[in-house]
Formats: structure tokens, sequence, C-alpha cells
């Protein structure tokens, strides 16, 4: 074989013996390939080595490899350290494989970092190319947290000694609740799931790290299910689903991410930070707050999300309000027309249903509560919604049972004449 | 019967009309699914959906509620026996890339070997990532009366994550980088149906994957891979035992499927044998690193082919042995170059 002169060069480039030059021109090698070993800093050994290979076994398949992937387009040399917590994904974006850009460019799944291999490229189905559709910039650490923050339904919590009878109102409370979350969490995996096959590569830990929250649901919906049938009670009425039409009627994924881990996770956190308020048993206890430690990751991407949004989408004001706008109209909706949670917080509250009313009024500070920190976190990222919050959310903290919001109108007194 | 004069409070949940007085006792694996469904709240003769709005089983219908028409109606569509145990399972058995892998075990290797692996472990990036997305899909289809299948797919979503994190963590850790990305698994992304995904995806993928990371003592040069591919390969076990357990539930129940099953094998099979177009683990990129890998660098590719042809002979053996026990005996249809590979076994 004649070595063609820019390989040559590479070769010479090199530093390789005379000796070592002689025998590749006498042996079956292919340019292709010493171009792809000359790329390399392996040693005269290991290439004398391969030239052994090939008069050895020249039948052998493998004579024939171009060795390509000794190269590639992208950056080499990469020596990622663990840091206190092991090798985090933030430990790992380093060099150019820590640019995640703005808009992505391949179709397929060519990994970040990577480059097609010329013919080797199969346009895929993905849609959401565009870094502010989808980004936030905590997403590397809370994808390591979910994983750092794991725990068992079955075996971290005490079903052994954890619970204790129940009188039957607040036995079947706690259980009225768990059905409804329980319900929440397989539609909330639902909706998530679906999106995932629409994330490009280019913001793959945005992907990951919805991987986790829809690990979080499932077991949200396992753990309060395992409540509801280990008691003495049984499940309870079923949501009526209202919200669930706008989880899943949302058309961008910051709009799935407005609902699911803006509004509702906010909602949801408040609830579950009153564990102590909600919880009968120490078992409830310490559910609620691995639940919370759960709803806090996800509404810690929702608001970042939002601010980076904000932050980077051109439309952002005008797109936002409508978002809100829409998904608030059926998050209300569900809190004003599917009683059961509602009621059963008041008994829970109320601890039975002897005294209704302060169960009634400790509802009614739970929803100011959850108003105001809704509020609060907005306000944490600079989304001011205050005056254009739907008007349903602040009518249920004057009227949490919504008696009044939906009393049929009454007809006006005939005037006289 | 409860009742109520306060106002907007009037209490009907507490008298709906659901199985009430549930007691279930933990064992020594904890309070699992399998406990609370020795009662009226699991799945015994129930083979069609009750209900197709998203209420979940055994909890009272809202009769307001609409339909949901991206679900299955029937369980065959999506039951697997073994959906309960590989969940609980699978959250028993979580993992750190972050943490478990001792990433200080990995030490300097020479060009070839390092860019062998970096190959190989690109490609597996990219394959993890599509393994991620296609269950996520089938996620809403499953119906909430059979939800035990939809929660066992969130933990292979949240594995398949997680491997294409570990193994990208690989590459950037010892001087490497990213390799020029191959075709990688598009192709799972045509996958329409529960059952077809299983078959496809778990039947057929995972299991040569699997069978891949089971022989990752083989091909890793340091502790920390070893670990790697260990943790992996357990956690592909699960999502293998998951399809096989579905396939062999349709075979049984269904075996009117049992053509089409062997069709999306037929299929697949051919793909694989296709090199130059989308195959899993066998494409000539991963082919040439495998070798490098397996024989311990460029000048012992020999020795390398061998033991590659060793890993796609136990592949296409574990993989016809599956296929036997759920029923679809590929001894007389699996494509001839796969039928090659099992030698004698076929």
């Amino acid at each position: 074989m004649e070595i063609p002169a820019p390989v040559m060069a590479k070769v010479r480039a090199r530093g390789w013996s005379d000796e070592l030059i002689a025998r590749i021109t006498e042996s079956v090698a292919r340019p292709d390939q010493v171009a792809n070993l000359a790329s390399t800093t392996l040693t005269e050994e290991k290439i004398n080595g391969w030239l052994d290979f090939l008069e050895r076994d020249p039948e052998n398949p493998f004579v024939a490899a171009p060795l390509s992937i000794l190269t590639t387009k992208s950056e080499l040399g990469m020596w990622a350290k663990p840091g206190p917590e092991g090798l985090r994904l933030k430990d790992i974006n380093i060099g150019s494989y820590g640019v995640v850009p703005d808009d992505w460019r391949y179709e397929n799944d060519t990994p970040r970092g990577a480059h097609p291999t010329t013919g080797m490229y199969i346009p895929a189905s993905y849609s959401i190319f565009d870094k502010s559709e989808v980004w936030a910039d905590n997403l590397d650490d809370l994808y390591e947290d979910a994983i750092r923050d794991r725990w068992i339904s079955s075996t971290d919590l005490d079903w052994e000694n954890g619970l204790k009878e129940l009188p039957e109102d607040l036995e079947r409370a706690v259980c009225q609740l768990c059905t409804i979350y329980s319900n929440n969490g397989l539609v909330e995996q639902k909706v998530i799931g679906k999106w995932l096959e629409e994330i490009s590569y280019g913001f793959y830990e945005a992907k990951s790290f919805l991987g986790t929250q829809i690990y979080d649901a499932g077991r949200k919906a396992e753990v309060l299910r395992k409540r509801a049938l280990s008691n003495g009670g049984g499940l309870g009425q079923a949501p009526l689903g209202l919200h669930y039409k706008g989880w899943y009627g949302a058309l961008k994924l910051t709009e799935v991410l407005i609902t699911i881990d803006v509004i509702y996770k906010s909602y949801e956190l408040s609830t579950f930070q009153m564990a102590g308020d909600l919880a009968q048993t120490p078992l409830e206890e310490e559910m609620w707050s691995y639940l919370a430690r759960d709803s806090q990751r996800h509404l810690d991407y929702g608001l970042h999300h939002l601010r980076w949004y904000m932050d980077h989408h051109d439309l952002a004001h005008e797109i936002l309000p409508i978002f809100f706008g829409r998904q608030e109209a059926t998050f209300a909706g569900e809190m004003l027309t599917s009683p059961a949670e509602r009621e059963a917080l008041v008994v829970l509250f109320a601890g039975g249903t002897e005294n209704l009313q302060a169960g009634v009024d400790k509802l009614q500070q739970l929803r100011g509560k959850q108003l105001a920190d809704y509020f609060e976190r907005l306000d944490s990222v600079g989304y001011d919604h205050a005056a254009r919050v739907n008007p349903a959310l602040v009518g249920l903290t004057e009227d949490p049972l919504a008696a009044r919001m939906l009393a049929p109108a009454t007809d006006p007194e005939p005037e006289d004449n | 019967m409860v009742t109520t004069n306060v106002p907007g409070l009037n209490l009907d949940w507490l008298n709906v009309d659901t199985e009430q007085g549930q007691t279930a006792e933990p064992g020594r694996s904890g309070l699992t699914l399998q406990q609370i469904n020795s009662t009226m709240y699991g799945i015994d003769n129930l083979d069609e959906v009750r209900n197709r709005s998203l209420t979940v089983r055994g909890s009272a219908p809202d009769l307001r509620s609409s339909p949901h028409a991206r679900q299955y109606h029937y369980k065959g569509d999506v039951w697997s026996d073994s959906a309960m145990l590989l969940y609980e399972e699978a959250t028993q058995r979580q993992w750190a890339s972050a943490t478990d892998i001792p990433w200080e075990k990995v030490e300097p290797l020479s060009d070839d070997l390092e860019m062998a692996m970096c190959t190989l472990c690109t490609f597996l990036t990219q394959v993890e990532f599509i393994a991620g997305d296609v269950p996520g899909r089938f996620l809403e289809q499953v119906p909430t009366d059979f939800f035990e299948s939809q929660l066992f797919l969130g933990t292979q979503v949240m594995d398949e994550a997680r491997h294409q994190d570990v193994f990208r963590k690989r590459i950037f850790v010892n001087g490497g980088g990213m390799s020029d990305a191959g075709f990688g698994a598009v192709n799972l992304l045509s996958i329409d149906d529960f059952t077809e995904m299983t078959a496809v995806l778990h039947l057929f993928a995972e299991g040569l994957v699997q069978s891949l990371f089971r022989m990752g003592e083989l091909i890793s040069q340091n502790d920390a891979e070893k670990r790697m591919f260990r943790l992996s390969a357990q956690d592909e076990s699960r999502h293998l035992a998951f399809g096989v357990t579905h396939v062999k539930y349709v075979v049984e129940n269904e075996p009117w499927r049992t053509e089409e099953l062997h069709h999306y094998l037929d299929i697949q099979e051919r793909q694989t044998t296709q090199s130059q177009q989308a195959s899993l683990t066998t494409n000539p990129l991963t082919g040439e690193a495998l070798a490098i890998l397996a024989g311990g660098g460029i000048e012992k590719m020999d020795d390398g082919f061998k033991m590659v042809l060793q890993m796609r002979r136990k592949q296409m053996i574990e993989y016809a042995h599956r296929a036997k026990v759920v029923g679809l005996d590929r001894s007389e249809r699996m494509a001839p170059e796969l039928r090659e590979l099992l030698g004698d076994v076929a």
C-alpha cells in the first residue's frame, strides 16, 4: 500500500518510525485505517501488534474494520471529576459538552456533544428543539437530587407499627384524600410520559428529570393506594377530573409545566406541608413529608422553567397569561365542582364529623395559604400574577366550600309597579 | 349515613358504595402491591375495563367524568402478571450513577480502548434515550383498571434515564469524549401498539442489550465499568421480564395474536441482520468497538472477534429461549443469519 501524502503527513507528525512506516507500506492495511490510527496517540508497539493481527488472521472480518471509531468530530480529553456528592450531571457538563444550545439541530437520537456519522442519520419525530420551551437552569441538580432522595413506600414507611385504628369518619377521610391524590398521581404520570418523545436530545436533562417525576408520580399513586387499603378503610370517591382535561389539553410543554409543575404542584405542596394537621398516624406524617419533598422538586422545575421562558421566549409576556388563564380555569373548576377533596380535608381538620365548622375554618386557612404561597412562588421567579389570577381561586379563600359561588342564581325580586 | 347541616357540605363521599374494611399485613418485603391486591381491589376476574374515564380501579367513579379515548379496553392489551412484583423490585433496586459507581477505579487507557468504550457508551446513550421515550408513550394508554402495568413502565422510564446518564458519565471521565453517532434506535419510535412494544423493545431489543450487559465482564476494563454494566443488567432484567410475561399472557389468553407477535419478531430480526440499517448492538461501529474491548486492544482483534461471536451467539440463544418459553418457537422462522449463530442449539 502506498501511503497517500496527506496521510503520510499525519503519520510523520505523529513521529512514527521509518521501520513502522515501511511495514505498513508492505501490509494489507488501507489508507483510511492508517489515517485513523494516526489520529491517535497509540504506541508503535500497539500498531505493530495490529499489523501482526492483519498478517496472522487475514480472513478475519475485522481486518477490514475501518477503525473509524478511533476518530470523532467531537471534543476529546474530558476528565470529569466527582465532587462531594459523587459524579453528578453538572460535573460532566464540561468543555463543549457543557454548552446547551438555544436551538438543537439534530432530529434523531444523536447525543448532545456528538455528531452523526455520515450516512447514518435517520430523522425522528422529536418536536422540541427550542431551549426556551423546555429548559430550566436547575435541571441537572434536580435530577440528581431526585435520585439521591429516593424512598421506598413498601419499606421506608412503618406499615407494621406506624398505623393505628381510627374512627370510621377519620379513616374514610384519610382514604378519600388518598383516593384523589393517588388518582392525580396516575394521571400526572400519563400526561408527562407522553411528552418525553417530544423532547430532543439537546435538552436531555429535562427528559431525565421528567423521568424522575414520572417515577415519583407512580410512587405517589402507589403509596396512597397502599395507605387507603391497609387500615380498615377503602377507596372513596374518584375526582371528577376537570383538571385532567387541562393537563391533557395543554398543547405545549410549557403549558403542561405551568399547569402541573407550577399551579397544581404549588397547591399540592402547600397541602402536603400541612402534614402535622392532616396526619392521623405517624405513618401518614412521614408519608406526607416524603411526598412534599418530591412535590418541591417538581415545583422547582416548573418555576425555574417559567423564569427561563420569560427570559428567553420572545412572546412570553403574551402567551403566559393565556396559559395560566386556561389552566387555572380547569384547576379551579375541579376545586369548585369536585367536592370530595375539600370535604375530606374539613373532616380531618375538624378531627371528625362532630365539629365540622372548625374544619371549614381550617380549610379556609389552607385555601388562603395555598393562594398566598402560589403568589409568593410566582413572585420568586419574577412573575407577577396576582391581578390576573382566576377569581375562583380567590373566591375559595373566602368561601372555601364554594357554597355561595355554586349557589343557584336567585331570580331578582319583581319590581313593584 | 352521615349528613351535615353546614351549608355547602354534603359529605356524599362518606356514603359511596365502595368496599371498606380493607386491611393488609406487611410481609418481609414491607407492604407490597400484591398484598393490597389480595382483596376485592385486585384484578381477579377483571378482563375488560369497567370504566373508561381516568378513575382508578376500585374507587367510585364520578358519573360526570368523560371517557379517556387513548386507553386500551382489555386486560390482554396491557397486562403482565409480573407487573406488581417487578414494580416493587424496581423500587427496591434503584441506584445512583453519581455514587454507586466507583468512578475512582477508572484508569487511563490506550486510545483504542478508550475510544472503543466511548463508542459503545455513545451508542448506549442513544439507545437508552429512546428506550425511555417508548414506554413513556404508552403510560397514557394503560387503562386505570390495570394501572400496575403503568407503574412498572414508570420505573422503566426512570431506569432508562439513569442508564443514559451513567453511560454519558463514563464517556467523560477518562480522557475521551463522544464518538460519532450511528443509527441508534430511532426505529423503535415507530412502535404503535403496547404488545408490539413488549415484543420489539422488551423481548427482542432489551433482551439483546441485557445479554450484552451481562457479559460486561468481558468488555470492562475496570471495576467501575463492571459495576455499571452489572447494575444496568439488573434493571434490564426487569424490563425484559415485564415484556416476557406480557407476551406470554397474550399468547395464552389471546392465541389469535400469536402470528402477529411472530411477525413483529420477523421484522426485527431482519432489521438486525441488515447491518447497514438501524440495529441494536450489532451495527458496525459497536461491533468494532466490542471486538477491541473484548480482545483488549486493536492488536488482539482476532481474539475480540471470537468473543464477539460468542456474545452474538449467547444473545441469540437467550433470545430464542425466551421466545420459546412464552410460546413463540422461532426455530423454524428465525432469520437465517441469526439462526446460523445458534449453531447446534437451533
